[in-house]
C-alpha cells in the first residue's frame, strides 16, 4: 500500500532530500549548542526546521512524522515565546536527538516498500510531558472530547444567510487545506460570508476543524441544492448539515452584507495564495541570503551535462584539426582565430562543469560529530573528534560513498581503539582521547584518514585470531606486519570478543573495504601498539582530470599518470641485463631497475621487441622504482578519467593494473594504467 | 527483477537479430542504440568474448561478441554486422550480432519458458511458427 497521499508520489524525492538536509541542519545545531548556549537564533531555526518538516510531512500524508515534528515544534514554541522558561537541558536534548533519529529512520522506512510507518506515540508522549512540565502544567489529556459551543449566526444576519456545518473524516490529513479548497469551489456557486474558524489558513485551524468541524456562512437564496452538491462532491467529508438558526432576531441587514462582500473576495482569493506559500516555505525563510544563491540539482543531470561537455570538447578538436583543412590552400586566418577562441571557451566550460561536481568532504565529516557524541554519552569515553582539511574537495559521488565507511571506522575507533578512561590513566596517557578525521589531496586521489590515539593493534594477536578463524592464506610466519594489520579487513574477522551495540559483529571492516574498492579506492591500516591506529582511505577523484603521458604499445594507446612517472629515456642495449629467470633489468646511473614490458604483460601483438627502438618510462610506486617499456611516447595531456563499466570490473580489469579509461580528442579511447597495481602484480 | 520480467508478464515489442543463423530477441525497451561496428579499443587480459570498449557519444561502453559469448565459431565481421547497445540493470553493454532483423509486437501468448536451465536462452517466442529465442541478458554480463 502506498504510504503517501495520492498524487504526491512525484514529490517523494524532493521531500526526502529536503527533510534529510533539514534534519542534518538540526543535528548540527543541536551538537553545537549542547555544550553551549542556545541562542534565540538557534531556537528560531529549530522551530523553523520542525515547522517545515511538519508541513511537508503532512502534505505527503505522513501523519506520524508530521505529528512528531509538531510535538517538537511545540516545545520550541514554548521556549521561543518565553525565553525565561526553565527546563533541564540534558533531557531536552535527549528528546531532541531521539526525535531527530526517529525522523531520520522514518525517511528510510518510507523508501522501503516492505516496512510499515512507525508509531511514534511513545516518544511523543515523552515530549508532551516535557512540554507540560515546562509550562508548569500537569500532563493534559490529549483529547478532551469537549466541543466548543459554536455561535455561527451573528446578531442581525439576514434570512438569506445560512450556515452549514461540515465535518471532516478523522483520517483527513490536512483539513485546513481541504477547507480552503472547498471554500474556493463554494465561491463559484454562492457567496461565502464567513467561516469558523475565521481564518482557515491559520496554524490552529486544522486542529479546530478536526475537532469541531468547519462552519461556513453563505448567502443562500434558493441555490441550496447547488451548495449541497458542491459540498457533497468535496473530498474527505464525513457529513454536512445545515445549521438551524437558534433564535431569529430582528435584523440590521444591509451594512452587514456590504461588509461581508469583501470578505468573500478575500476568501476566494486566499486559497491559491496559501498553497503557493506552502510550497515555497522550505526555501523561503531561514538562512535567506545563503539559500537563495544555492540551488540543488540532481546528480544525474550533472552527469549528463558532463558527458555532453566532454563530447563538445572532442567535437571541437575534431573540427579544428579536421583533415579537410589540409586540402585548403588559403591561409584560413579567420578560421584559426575563431577556432582558438572556441577551444578556450570549451576548455573553460569543461573546467566549470567539473568544478560544479566538487563538494567539500566536510559534508561527510560533520555527520560523524553526531556518532561520536552519541557514543560518548553511552560509553563515557569522552572522545574528542578533530577535523583536518575538511574543506578538501572531491567529486560529489565520492563524498557520498564515504559516509558508510567513515561511520564504521569512527565507531570502531571510539569503541575498540580508544581505551576506557581508567585504562588510559593507568597507562599514563595524559592527552585527551581523540579521533582525528583528516583529508587531503595527493596525486589525483583524495586521502581520508581516521586516526585514533588509542590502544593500537597487536599484529601477533591479529595473526593468532585470523589463524583461529581460518582466514590465513599463507603460513603465519610469512606475514609482514603490514599484512597482519590488514587482516582486520578480511571477511569474518573481529577482534573484539564482546559484541557491542556499535561494533564487533565482524562484518564491518570487510564491508568497508569492499565498498571502497568498488569505487576504485584502497584502504590500508597502520598501527602502533599503545599509540593508536590509523585507517587510510584513498579514493580516486572518479571524474577528475589527471595529467598523463600517452604511450603506444602495438596499436594500444595507454596513459600513464604523470604523478607516477620519474623520467623517460631511450636505452642502449648494453645496459640491459637479463637474470637467470629471464627477468630484465636496466642499468641507469649505476643502479639496476627492473623492466616491465607492457606488450608482454598485456599480450599485445605487433609491439616493438627491440629495446633500442622503444622507450623506457621510469615509474615509482610505494617508493619502489621500475621501468615500463613501450613503443613510443605520443603526447602528454590532461584527460577526463572515466571509470570502467562494472562488466569489466567484474572481469578483474582493475586487478590487472588498469584504473580507467578516457576519450581522446579524436574520439578514440585510451586506457589509464595504475602503476601501483602493475608493480604489485607483474613484478 | 530480471531483465526479461516485464516482457514475459506484459508482452511488448521485441527487436530480433541473428547470430549464426539463429534468431534471437531482446525487449526493445532495453535497447538504446543500434550502430554500425565502430572502432573497438581492446582492453588487455579480458575474456575473449569481451572485445573491448567503444566511444558511444562520450560514454565508454564495453562490447561483447555474442557469437563468442555463445561459444560459437568466430567469423569475420561484414557490413551487416552491427552492435546493439542495451541497458542491463543500469549497465550499458554493446552486443555484436550478425545482423538485426526486425521489430515485432508480441503478447504473453507468444512466449513460453525454455526448459533448458543452463542456457543463455530463458524463453522461446513463437510468432506464427517462427521461433525466436529470448536471451537472459543478465547471464550474458554475469
Amino acid at each position: 500500500m502506498s504510504k503517501f497521499e495520492a498524487g504526491m508520489e512525484g514529490m517523494v524525492d524532493t521531500y526526502i532530500f529536503e527533510t534529510s538536509s533539514l534534519l542534518e541542519q538540526l543535528d548540527d545545531i543541536l551538537i553545537r549548542t549542547e555544550k553551549d548556549d542556545l541562542t534565540p537564533d538557534d531556537i528560531a531555526e529549530i522551530f523553523r526546521i520542525m515547522h517545515t518538516i511538519k508541513g511537508s510531512s503532512a502534505m505527503m500524508g505522513l501523519q506520524n512524522m508530521s505529528t512528531l515534528a509538531h510535538a517538537v515544534e511545540d516545545l520550541f514554541f514554548i521556549i521561543r515565546e518565553d525565553p525565561s522558561v526553565s527546563y533541564e537541558k540534558e533531557p531536552l536534548y535527549e528528546l531532541l536527538f531521539a526525535g531527530s533519529d526517529n525522523l531520520k529512520n522514518e525517511i528510510d522506512v518510507i523508501q522501503d516498500d516492505s516496512a510499515d510507518l512507525t508509531d511514534f506515540s511513545e516518544l511523543m508522549g515523552k515530549i508532551r510531558a516535557f512540554a507540560a512540565v515546562m509550562k508548569g502544567e500537569t500532563v493534559k489529556e490529549d483529547d478532551n472530547g469537549e466541543s466548543v459551543e459554536i455561535q455561527i449566526y451573528e446578531e442581525g444576519d439576514p434570512e438569506s444567510i445560512k450556515a452549514i456545518k461540515v465535518t471532516y473524516e478523522e483520517s483527513c490529513l490536512m483539513p485546513a487545506i481541504r477547507a480552503m479548497l472547498l471554500l474556493r469551489t463554494l465561491g463559484n456557486v454562492c457567496q461565502v460570508v464567513g467561516t469558523i474558524p475565521e481564518d482557515v489558513d491559520d496554524d490552529s485551524a486544522g486542529d479546530f476543524i478536526t475537532k469541531n468541524g468547519l462552519y461556513i456562512r453563505v448567502v443562500a437564496e434558493g441555490n441550496e441544492a447547488d451548495i449541497e452538491g458542491v459540498i457533497g462532491n468535496a473530498l474527505n467529508i464525513e457529513k454536512f448539515e445545515w445549521v438551524e438558526r437558534k433564535k431569529p432576531e430582528e435584523k440590521k441587514p444591509e451594512p452587514k452584507k456590504e461588509e461581508a462582500k469583501p470578505a468573500v473576495e478575500a476568501k476566494t482569493d486566499n486559497p491559491p495564495k496559501a498553497e503557493e506559500k506552502k510550497a515555497e516555505k522550505p526555501k523561503g525563510d531561514g538562512k535567506k541570503a545563503a539559500s537563495d544563491s544555492i540551488i540543488s540539482v540532481k546528480l544525474s543531470k550533472l552527469d549528463a551535462l558532463l558527458d555532453l561537455v566532454s563530447e563538445i570538447v572532442i567535437t571541437e578538436s575534431m573540427v579544428s584539426s579536421s583533415p579537410d583543412l589540409k586540402l585548403v590552400e588559403t591561409s584560413l586566418e579567420q578560421f584559426s582565430k575563431s577556432s582558438r577562441q572556441l577551444k578556450k571557451l570549451t576548455d573553460e566550460l569543461q573546467d566549470i562543469v567539473m568544478s560544479i561536481r566538487m563538494v567539500p568532504v566536510a559534508a561527510a565529516f560533520t555527520k560523524m560529530s553526531r556518532v561520536v557524541r552519541d557514543m560518548n554519552s553511552k560509553l563515557k569515553k569522552n572522545v574528542e573528534l578533530v577535523f583536518e582539511g575538511e574543506d578538501t574537495e572531491a567529486d560529489k559521488s565520492v563524498v557520498d560513498i564515504l559516509n558508510d565507511p567513515l561511520m564504521h571506522l569512527v565507531r570502531n575507533a571510539v569503541d575498540h581503539g580508544i581505551e576506557e578512561p581508567s585504562v588510559r590513566a593507568e597507562r599514563g596517557k595524559t592527552e585527551p582521547a581523540r579521533v582525528t578525521l583528516s583529508a587531503y589531496e595527493e596525486s589525483g586521489e583524495v586521502v581520508i584518514k581516521v586516526t585514533d590515539n588509542g590502544a593500537g593493534m597487536d599484529p601477533d594477536k591479529l595473526l593468532q585470531k585470523a589463524e583461529r578463524n581460518g582466514i590465513l592464506t599463507k603460513p603465519k610466519s610469512e606475514y609482514t606486519e603490514a599484512e597482519a594489520l590488514n587482516l582486520i579487513m578480511a571477511a569474518g574477522f573481529s577482534t573484539n570478543e564482546k559484541v557491542t551495540e556499535y561494533s564487533g559483529r565482524g562484518v564491518g571492516m570487510d564491508v568497508v573495504r569492499s565498498n571502497i574498492e568498488k569505487v576504485g579506492g584502497k584502504i590500508t591500516v597502520e598501527s602502533k601498539l599503545g599509540k593508536g591506529s590509523s585507517f587510510v582511505i584513498k579514493i580516486p577523484l572518479s571524474l577528475s582530470i589527471i595529467d598523463v603521458l600517452g604511450v603506444m604499445v602495438g596499436k594500444t594507446y595507454f596513459s600513464i599518470p604523470i604523478m607516477s612517472i620519474r623520467e623517460s629515456f631511450s636505452v642502449n642495449s648494453e645496459n640491459i641485463v637479463t637474470d637467470n629467470e629471464g627477468g630484465v633489468m636496466i642499468k641507469l646511473r649505476g643502479r639496476y631497475f627492473p623492466v616491465i614490458k607492457l606488450s608482454e604483460i598485456y599480450g599485445i601483438e605487433n609491439a616493438t621487441d627491440d629495446y633500442e627502438k622503444g622507450i623506457m618510462i621510469m615509474c615509482e610506486a610505494d617508493r619502489k622504482r621500475f621501468c615500463l617499456f613501450a613503443d613510443e611516447i605520443v603526447s602528454d595531456m590532461s584527460v577526463v578519467v572515466k571509470p570502467f563499466s562494472p562488466l569489466l570490473n567484474r572481469q578483474g580489469v582493475k586487478e590487472n593494473g588498469m584504473s580507467g579509461c578516457s576519450i581522446l580528442g579524436d574520439g578514440s579511447i585510451t586506457i589509464i594504467l595504475d602503476i601501483k597495481t602493475i608493480l604489485e602484480k607483474f613484478l | 527483477m530480471r531483465s526479461f520480467d516485464n516482457l514475459i508478464e506484459n508482452g511488448g515489442q521485441i527487436l530480433t537479430y541473428t547470430v549464426n543463423n539463429v534468431e534471437y530477441a531482446v525487449d526493445i525497451t532495453m535497447v538504446t542504440d543500434i550502430i554500425e561496428l565502430p572502432e573497438i579499443t581492446v582492453v588487455p587480459l579480458m575474456p575473449d568474448y569481451i572485445k573491448g570498449v567503444i566511444n558511444l557519444r562520450g560514454k565508454v561502453v564495453p562490447v561483447i561478441d555474442l557469437r563468442e559469448r555463445f561459444s560459437l565459431e568466430r567469423i569475420d565481421y561484414d557490413n551487416k554486422t552491427c552492435v546493439i547497445i542495451i541497458n542491463i540493470q543500469e549497465i550499458s553493454v554493446g552486443m555484436i550480432v550478425d545482423r538485426v532483423v526486425d521489430a515485432e509486437n508480441i503478447t504473453t501468448a507468444n512466449i513460453e519458458e525454455s526448459l533448458r536451465k543452463n542456457s543463455y536462452v530463458s524463453h522461446l517466442i513463437n510468432i506464427n511458427g517462427n521461433m525466436k529465442l529470448l536471451v537472459d541478458y543478465d547471464k550474458i554480463i554475469a
